[in-house]
């Protein structure tokens, strides 16, 4: 029975308010198919912590600086992936479509309301953790290693301090830049988180070829002398069980999740009954430009355009997708000598141009928002759609002419110009693709997956073999 | 058409159910300018007005969602300002757009209204069975709602609104997007939680509903009441009794607007601003 449970905590409570939050938080929108990969994932890091445990059973673990570097690298990459994480919950649950209309309408004391909120942000990010480290941690720590439990009090800390900086991010970046960009600014950064961190295991690793990523940048970080003494190590020694550092990780936590509460009851409730309805605030975009253009083609460019331009998450994503590029120019630059570093810059060119053209061709063609509006309209679809490509390819032409431009500015004429003819290719390729085999998508869905498979695979396919081309044309001619 | 309580208390010597004096708001500009109502209890009372008029603004100050920047608003004799939690204990606000959580079943979710107001659970879950299947959603109380219809999510947060008794029900445009057969339905409801002792106070774009449900009708415009009473008040001040509420309406609203308009009142407000 939903409304009467002796075991429940009492209705209107702030534990009950806390775990309705973390009910909702949890709560996933996909049934089945989705559930069982998270099972059989579950067990999977419980296989792998039971292995670790075996492993690790005769072995003592003491707080030695390359232990502590790797805990404290490990504990700050949660911490930033906590941040971001409790900053798009708290600007969803506080600024967007939110049910704080309902609950405060309710007679349930306001801080109560907000307090509620600020400890479900920490609970939500706390048991994401949890549910992550506790397969793997639990057994190790019983079989032989019980002072690793200390990872239960400093992951609370963490969430702690994550929903405090989030709550406190949001609170700003909603002043400063309106809700809506800062959700675009949640996005990107935790877009660019990823990518970030695998940017510095790069730079880290590549000093010293033949080390591994992680010890690299372990030791990179021992050399500059962080995390083995003083403030920096606390939370690794916390977590390698010492009750000093651990009680101060608690305490410092503590207090600043104290005062960030005592700003979300005085400036956020202020703010929210000093606004009127959230909905539709935004002052119209822009005014610049003629809205109405002659001719199909220009209207369709026009608006492509603008819906790009106003999606700056969008296009930061698009442009992300190409990180994996990035440690491929460096290998150019370093290892080889001109006669490599000139073709793998123009292959990297052409797989950009591809990937570049694939994804924005996706969202001009297949992403469109208002597909029966178009269909109704007395204008060829097939006609409509082939604009729409031309858009995309207009749109991404000046980021794909750059290494081209870049190799001819270096004196490579001819390889310039095989590089743009790949690009070329690449480019129109993947458009052609989307043209021919693109299905109708939301265009929120483009984080999670953009297109179909087959799309997809053919794009990458399609870049690859001109890109290969490309780099053999200008290797042996 | 329901016959009007032509101007006499209901309930003589009580307070008023809902009592606003002299309250102002600015977003920027003034939106409400020092507006005063008194709705009495047990009478449904309709709140009109052409878009941006201040209608929303006003009844958000009301259920305590917007902080009015002076002025006075007691609930049943509560102050709102000072005691909101008495005052919010009485009241249910149904705005236009349905205040639910996709991922809650409509039965979850009166679960957790009914929580939120303190209402006893046995009592709280009779009266949620009873909600459901009135609504005829009784068979849809294990759904989620995401998947629902706009009709059926109002129907939830109807049910949600009505759980805890509320005496006094606040209703934004609670017509919008529903089929006829569902806008009869609320229109019934309405009146049975009047006929229950409860006082409504109803917005609406809708003239009809508020000319045939109405006991008394508001006409606010640009922050202002320009005009309050039962249908035949309001004709006898426009000195006709063949005028139809629609009439009347366009008749105030164009009155009160400061450029003078031959044959365009019917404009929405908003595009002329």
């Amino acid at each position: 029975m939903l409304f009467a449970e002796a075991d429940r905590p009492r209705p209107g409570s702030l534990l009950w308010l806390i775990l309705h939050e973390m009910c909702l938080s949890f709560r996933g929108g996909r049934r089945g198919f989705a559930r069982w990969i998270r099972i059989v994932l579950l067990l999977a890091f419980f296989a792998l912590g039971v292995t670790l445990a075996i492993a690790l059973r005769g072995v003592p673990l003491t707080p030695k600086p390359r232990w502590l570097v790797i805990g404290n690298a490990a504990l700050l990459v949660i911490l930033t992936f906590m941040t971001t994480q409790s900053l798009m919950v708290a600007l969803r649950t506080l600024f967007e479509k939110s049910d704080l209309d309902l609950l405060l309408s309710s007679p349930l004391p306001e801080g109560r309301v907000l307090a509620a909120k600020l400890l479900g942000i920490a609970a939500t990010a706390a048991g994401t953790y949890f549910l992550l480290l506790l397969p793997l941690a639990l057994p190790v720590a019983i079989v032989g290693h019980p002072r690793l439990l200390a990872f239960v009090p400093v992951i609370a800390a963490l969430a702690m301090l994550a929903a405090s900086i989030g709550l406190a991010l949001a609170i700003l970046l909603v002043r400063r830049i309106g809700a809506r960009g800062a959700r675009a600014f949640g996005q990107i950064v935790a877009a660019s988180l990823g990518g970030a961190i695998y940017l510095v295991s790069q730079l880290a690793g590549n000093n010293r070829p033949g080390h591994g990523r992680i010890v690299g940048m372990a030791n990179w970080l021992r050399a500059h002398g962080w995390g083995v003494s003083g403030w920096s190590a606390l939370p690794a020694r916390g977590l390698f069980g010492e009750v000093r550092p651990l009680l101060l990780l608690l305490l410092f936590s503590v207090i600043l999740f104290a005062l960030t509460s005592w700003l979300m009851r005085t400036r956020f409730l202020a703010s929210f009954q000093g606004a009127g309805e959230r909905s539709g605030r935004r002052a119209n975009a822009d005014a610049r430009g003629p809205a109405f253009r002659g001719g199909l083609m220009a209207t369709v460019v026009a608006k492509e355009m603008r819906l790009l331009r106003r999606e700056p998450e969008i296009l930061f994503i698009v442009l992300l997708r190409l990180i994996y590029l990035f440690p491929l120019i460096l290998l150019g630059s370093r290892h080889g000598g001109a006669e490599i570093a000139v073709p793998g810059l123009a292959a990297v060119g052409v797989i950009a141009a591809g990937q570049l053209c694939g994804s924005i061709s996706w969202l001009t063609i297949s992403a469109e928002d208002a597909p029966d509006l178009l269909a109704v309209a007395p204008v060829d679809a097939g006609r409509l759609r082939r604009m729409k490509l031309a858009a995309a390819l207009v749109m991404v032409a000046p980021v794909a002419a750059i290494i081209p431009i870049l190799l001819a500015v270096r004196g490579a004429l001819f390889a310039a110009l095989v590089a743009y003819a790949g690009t070329l290719v690449a480019g129109a390729g993947a458009g052609w693709i989307e043209l021919r085999l693109g299905k109708p998508a939301k265009r929120s869905n483009f984080r999670r997956r953009q297109g179909s498979l087959l799309t997809s695979l053919l794009g990458v396919g399609l870049s690859m073999i001109a890109a290969a081309a490309t780099a053999a044309i200008i290797y042996f001619i | 058409m329901n016959e009007p309580h032509a101007g006499a208390a209901p309930f003589p010597g009580l307070s008023p159910a809902l009592e606003l004096s002299r309250i102002g708001k600015s977003f920027g500009r003034p939106v409400i300018k020092d507006l005063d109502l008194s709705v009495r209890p047990g009478e449904l009372y309709a709140l009109l007005g052409p878009n941006g008029a201040g209608k929303t603004t006003t009844l958000r100050m009301v259920v305590g969602l917007t902080r009015p920047d002076r002025g006075g608003i007691r609930i049943f004799g509560i102050d709102a300002l000072a005691r909101p939690a008495e005052a919010k204990a009485i009241t249910a606000w149904l705005p236009d757009e349905p205040m639910l959580y996709d991922r809650l079943t409509p039965l979850e979710y009166l679960a957790f209204v009914a929580g939120l107001w303190g209402v006893p659970a046995t009592e709280a879950a009779a009266e949620a069975e009873r909600l459901l299947r009135w609504l005829g959603m009784w068979d849809d109380r294990a759904t989620r709602c995401e998947g629902f219809s706009r009709g059926m999510k109002q129907k939830v947060a109807l049910a949600g609104a009505l759980i805890h008794k509320p005496r006094l029900l606040v209703l934004d445009e609670p017509l919008t997007g529903l089929d006829a057969a569902m806008a009869r339905s609320v229109k019934d409801m309405l009146q049975e939680q009047v006929r229950g002792g409860a006082t409504v106070i109803v917005t609406t774009h809708i003239l009809e509903v508020a000319e045939r449900l109405a006991d008394r009708i508001g006409i606010i415009d640009d922050g202002r009441l320009l005009a309050e009473g039962t249908l035949a008040e309001l004709r006898r001040r426009a000195g006709s009794n063949e005028l139809t509420l629609e009439e009347l309406f366009l008749d105030l609203t164009a009155r009160a607007d400061d450029s003078p308009r031959m044959d365009d009142s019917s404009r929405p407000r908003d595009a002329l601003r």
